[in-house]
């Protein structure tokens, strides 16, 4: 596991418990390596930027009734490959193209709230990778105002 | 005088001529109007007082520190349209993109006829529109701020020959940061925070921060004042503290989902059954565009230029621009593909269509807490005004010089590389759920009528059931206005505080 996903360990809920279990962390690491791959122009990894440790905080800054339905989703998503691409198989568990093939059913999907689903989960992982300051210097984005006013 | 959270012991009582709910565009006009018509007033915000260098441009850390509901509140029906509100001295005049036009004439004229006002005329609102727009510097930016975003869309209405004009904003000293969401950071937008509530402590009026008011005082049919708890700030719960403040009259300016929800909660003002009935608002979205130039979108002011071409026939088509992660969700797929199209940020512009839409909502309390029930659906006469409408953004984006388009629309393909098949956006068969909007300006949920049976207040804001009980806010608008309301809401405000400076 990468540096960032360990840092999201030390995210702890008002109750001590971890922001992410090792079930839900799973789930989040499968989707964030297959929403935003290693590779093409931006030479930052997900695992390397602070997009993990982001998740983990947002996850926790949530009222207790939205975290658990974020959470709900989640797992529904991981356990629904066989209904939706007919695998038998958990989704933290397809095959890179298997996994491709399953998100591009959601993205395509004629249901309305499961391309939702989608504009969801893209929103949680890219909100904290692409406000990563490393990523936003390698994009070239740099705002022409107040110092320290960007983060 | 200010006073927060921490300057508040106990039970206080205050007495004023007039106490005002809301310090937005609405309540913070209305107060500085009647206090320097010489009434003891009371201006009460559930937000705090942030200065600008408490702002944050990190979009998550600004949502949590100036939205209600953590920026997740949404219009929810057969599709889910996200809805803001702020939460801070300045309502949300904090974080809009300080677009200001004038009420225009004929939605006025329509406005009187349809619900039989008095006393509203373009001549008569025309003081309090010049007024508002001096205090806060309405002017359209300089070029040199304007930035390609903009500049491109000047030179696209150019080329194509329709109506286009920079968008008039309430600034001074602009540099064109481009965040004006998550609130101005160098202080130069002039929202009511920066403008009209300065000007009310200056003349002598009473702001409390961090108090929710929750309880609206009657005796024999009369208002007589507000309490409400003070909340904590730091972690926004409630707190043993409470605010009573006695009053001539009340002026509740909490916005098109706060209103209707203080006066359910209270069981008043709600005869005609329309409290938060007959929601409209601006349904928009938006397109982006990748040139083959440098456009670096975030140099710049952030909408500072606009083709009103089609405003008659119910949208407007304004530059938009967002911080990079909000842009993310908004180009199509996953994965490599995506993430090289992020990588081309700065060669992209992004416009945005917005309709007069003409769909309908309710705004519910809740039975627990403050936020409330928005329900939404989308009709299809305002699905098909959006389709017109975002055909006329792609055909734009290629006049001004777009390499190729991202319609963002589902059924319509991901890219369209030729202009000449912006048709396809035309040609598809599309749903409300085929879009992915926002739900821009909500208003209408306290509809201003003569008639009692469709109206909550009368032409003064004045509920009809409830005497010196007034409203100022966009929830009085008969129906969305066409064009962004902060200064409409500002003016009607004015005309209101006038009025009620005569009765008290």
């Amino acid at each position: 596991m990468s540096k960032s996903w360990e840092a999201s360990k030390g995210v702890s809920l008002p109750d001590g418990k971890p922001a992410v279990g090792p079930y839900v962390g799973r789930i989040i690491e499968a989707l964030s390596e297959l929403i935003i791959p290693d590779g093409g122009r931006l030479p930052i990894s997900v695992s390397e930027s602070t997009s993990y440790e982001f998740l983990a905080k947002y996850l926790r800054d949530q009222y207790p009734g939205s975290r658990l339905g974020l959470k709900a989703l989640l797992v529904v998503f991981d356990l629904a490959p066989l209904l939706f691409i007919g695998r038998f198989s958990r989704f933290v568990n397809l095959p890179p193209q298997g996994k491709e093939l399953y998100l591009e059913d959601w993205c395509s999907s004629r249901i309305y709230y499961r391309r939702m689903v989608v504009v969801l989960l893209k929103t949680i992982i890219g909100m904290g990778y692409y406000n990563d300051p490393q990523v936003l210097e390698a994009i070239g984005f740099k705002l022409p105002c107040r110092e320290g006013a960007a983060k | 005088m200010m006073h927060a959270y921490k300057d508040v012991s106990g039970h206080e009582r205050v007495d004023a001529d007039v106490v005002v709910v809301g310090t937005g565009a609405g309540g913070a006009v209305a107060a500085w109007r009647l206090r320097k018509a010489g009434k003891s007033v009371a201006l009460i915000e559930e937000g705090s007082f942030i200065k600008p260098e408490q702002y944050t441009t990190d979009s998550w850390a600004a949502m949590r520190q100036l939205y209600r509901d953590n920026g997740m509140r949404a219009m929810v029906g057969t599709m889910i349209i996200p809805t803001m509100q702020a939460r801070v001295v300045g309502g949300t005049t904090v974080v809009n993109s300080a677009i200001c036009f004038r009420l225009p004439d004929d939605v006025l004229d329509g406005w009187v006829e349809t619900e039989k006002l008095r006393g509203l005329t373009s001549a008569g609102l025309a003081p309090h529109f010049e007024e508002i727009e001096r205090i806060t510097n309405i002017s359209p930016e300089p070029d040199e701020y304007l930035g390609m975003n903009n500049l491109l869309m000047r030179k696209a209405c150019e080329n194509i020959g329709w109506k286009g004009e920079p968008i008039a904003r309430n600034s001074r000293g602009c540099k064109g940061c481009g965040v004006c969401m998550s609130g101005c950071v160098e202080g130069a937008k002039l929202s009511t925070d920066r403008s009209f509530v300065p000007l009310f402590l200056e003349a002598g009026g009473e702001l409390y921060t961090d108090c929710r008011i929750e309880k609206i005082i009657t005796e024999n049919g009369r208002v007589v004042g507000v309490s409400g708890a003070m909340i904590e700030p730091r972690t926004l719960t409630d707190s043993t503290k409470t605010l009573e403040v006695r009053a001539k009259a009340v002026v509740i300016s909490c916005g098109a989902m706060g209103t209707p929800v203080l006066l359910q909660k209270n069981d008043l003002a709600n005869s005609s059954g329309m409290v938060g009935r007959n929601l409209c608002n601006h349904t928009a979205t938006g397109m982006v565009g990748f040139f083959k130039e440098r456009v670096c979108a975030w140099e710049g002011v952030n909408q500072g230029y606009c083709c009103d071409e089609f405003r008659k026939d119910g949208f407007i088509v304004e530059v938009a621009w967002a911080p990079p992660d909000v842009i993310g969700i908004r180009l199509p797929g996953f994965g490599i593909r995506h993430k090289d199209m992020m990588a081309r940020l700065g060669d992209m512009a992004l416009w945005g269509a917005m309709i007069r839409a003409k769909s309908t909502g309710r705004v519910m309390a809740s039975s627990k807490g403050w936020s409330p029930t928005i329900i939404y659906n989308m009709n299809r006469r305002d699905a098909r005004l959006m389709q017109i409408a975002m055909k006329a953004t792609a055909d734009l984006l290629f006049a001004g010089g777009a390499e190729y388009i991202c319609p963002g629309i589902n059924k319509v393909p991901s890219e369209i590389h030729d202009r000449r098949k912006t048709s396809l956006i035309m040609e598809a068969n599309l749903k409300a759920t085929d879009f992915s909007p926002i739900g821009n300006h909500p208003n209408g949920t306290c509809r201003m009528s003569e008639d009692q049976k469709r109206g909550v207040v009368n032409s003064y804001g004045e509920t009809h059931d409830v005497k010196n009980l007034f409203i100022a806010d966009a929830s009085i608008f008969p129906n969305s206005p066409g064009v962004n309301p902060q200064v409409t809401i500002m003016a009607l405000a004015s005309h209101i505080a006038d009025h009620i400076s005569e009765r008290v």
